[in-house]
């Protein structure tokens, strides 16, 4: 039912929403060779980190299949998580992992287990396998570490706003200058029985001044709202702060178009992500991409019109 | 045609042959032959198998008035999952089983002509399970199998019409369960199946 009102409008308006500053941290996947864009983010408090990968050979994204998986390792190898794909052959792998030593980062690493695979099916996979042997991105590994933590001071969590011409001033603690920060929000907008959510995501300080403010008209415009998640950069930091199934599921990183202007809004919530992203190196053998590693810390407000 | 079904074609030819020698060899009219046909629903762990055609064909000696001991070939044929798909590939699953039923069997008397039977016992199974997998066109497709032999039980409940002294038509409900297949494996499964079939009782 939700997913029918999921509002996600073209870029063109967006553009008026965000005066982000350009992308430092990741280069283009490479129209040759092999490319990777991988995240690893820790958010404030958690013991748990998200990631996310996707590889790329002469531009176009690979799926992992016959048994390759992408398996993440965290605390020196203490804990594994394979990434998993919700859409088959979708080729954006996430998942969760345990963290208990931020400092060692994140290593990601292209494996053939075909058992391991296969560890979801009902059957027993080591009497019943049919392997196909290991594709030809088996053997990449790469390591990703944390920037420090960000932590929000404002805006407070009971925060209501009741004027889209009302700023939301978010300060969190600057770092070093050559971290980047990005703001990722969700919007989740009632009306009667009915509700829509779309999302965004932009850079909005590179250096890191550690305040930004931001109009809440522009977040939950009143006649059209735009879904700015039009590229995997951005899809990835919303698959995180929104849960890699809800932000499926509910369309938050595909491209339909609702008019918002039709609905009388009772309230709306909006989640304001902030990451703090800093680059990794990739190796001498990729040809593009890019390997994050970011903290973040998120805080919910209401918008009450 | 699978090799497990043209067994069970081979078995139900032996025990034809032996239930004639037996009625030559018996006193009285103590052995009945009997054959039958029906739709079996399998049930394998979490997954949905989907019904197939049966055959069932064994012998029945009589112990006493309403009391008869049995033996019994049946089995599971061709029976398969649909095609499933996740991130590793798409693979369906097939599911070929021969079993030998022996227990006994306990008849009430409805009618002259009318009764109804309680069946069961254990059994012993020789099963095999194929795997057919694709990748998407991005790898090399292929099979594999597996087989085990172990043992199980079986339960059911039917009527006997009489349409003459040496003949009778059955209907049946049968429940058929196969323990531990593929034990050594690191998930052995439960193979169950519930069956309806109609057939015929011949009395030598």
């Amino acid at each position: 039912m939700l997913r029918r009102f999921v509002l996600v409008i073209a870029s063109l308006v967006c553009a008026s929403c965000y005066t982000g500053s350009n992308d430092s941290l990741r280069e283009p996947v490479s129209q040759q060779g092999v490319s990777a864009t991988i995240q690893a983010n820790l958010p404030y408090g958690a013991m748990e980190a998200q990631v996310a990968a996707s590889f790329y050979k002469d531009g176009r994204k690979q799926a992992l299949v016959g048994g390759d998986i992408v398996v993440a390792y965290s605390d020196t190898e203490l804990h594994a998580a394979i990434l998993r794909s919700i859409e088959n052959l979708g080729g954006d792998y996430i998942a969760n992992i345990p963290v208990d030593d931020s400092e060692q980062g994140v290593e990601f690493s292209i494996e053939h287990d075909p058992v391991a695979a296969r560890e979801d099916r009902w059957y027993p996979v080591d009497e019943l396998l049919v392997d196909p042997g290991p594709g030809e991105l088996v053997g990449y590994r790469f390591d990703v570490n944390f920037p420090s933590d960000i932590v929000l001071t404002s805006p407070l969590p009971s925060e209501t706003y009741t004027d889209r011409e009302q700023r939301i001033l978010l300060n969190w603690n600057a770092e070093t200058d050559s971290d980047q920060i990005r703001l990722t929000s969700v919007q989740t907008c009632f009306s009667g029985e009915h509700s829509v959510q779309w999302a965004t995501s932009t850079i909005i300080n590179s250096p890191d001044t550690g305040s930004h403010d931001i109009r809440v008209g522009s977040l939950i415009p009143s006649t059209t709202v735009v879904n700015a998640i039009s590229d995997f950069f951005q899809q990835i930091s919303v698959m995180i702060v929104s849960s890699v199934l809800e932000a499926y599921t509910f369309g938050l990183v595909s491209a339909d178009d609702i008019d918002l202007g039709a609905y009388n809004l009772d309230y709306c919530t909006i989640s304001l992500t902030v990451f703090r992203e800093i680059s990794n190196d990739l190796g001498a053998e990729m040809s593009g991409g890019y390997a994050i590693g970011s903290s973040s810390d998120t805080v919910t407000v209401r918008y009450e019109p | 045609m699978n090799q497990i079904f043209r067994l069970f074609c081979a078995a139900i030819l032996v025990l034809s042959g032996s239930g004639a020698a037996l009625a030559e060899s018996s006193a009285g009219n103590t052995v009945s032959g009997f054959g039958k046909l029906g739709f079996d629903w399998v049930d394998v762990s979490a997954a949905d198998f989907d019904g197939s055609l049966v055959l069932e064909a064994g012998l029945r000696w009589k112990l006493e008035n309403n009391l008869s001991l049995e033996v019994a070939f049946t089995g599971i044929n061709d029976s398969q999952t649909d095609v499933v798909e996740d991130n590793t590939g798409s693979y369906q699953l097939t599911i070929n089983s021969l079993d030998l039923l022996f227990g006994g069997v306990y008849q009430f008397n409805i009618q002259p002509d009318l009764s109804a039977y309680l069946r069961g016992g254990g059994l012993a199974y020789s099963m095999e399970i194929e795997i057919e997998e694709e990748f998407y066109n991005l790898k090399p497709s292929g099979t594999d199998s597996a087989d085990d032999r172990g043992f199980g039980f079986y339960a059911g409940l039917g009527g006997e019409f009489r349409l003459r002294s040496d003949l009778s038509l059955l209907a049946e409900l049968l429940y058929k369960t196969r323990k531990d297949f593929l034990s050594s494996s690191s998930r052995p499964l439960d193979v169950t199946s519930y069956g309806l079939s109609v057939g015929v009782l011949h009395q030598f």
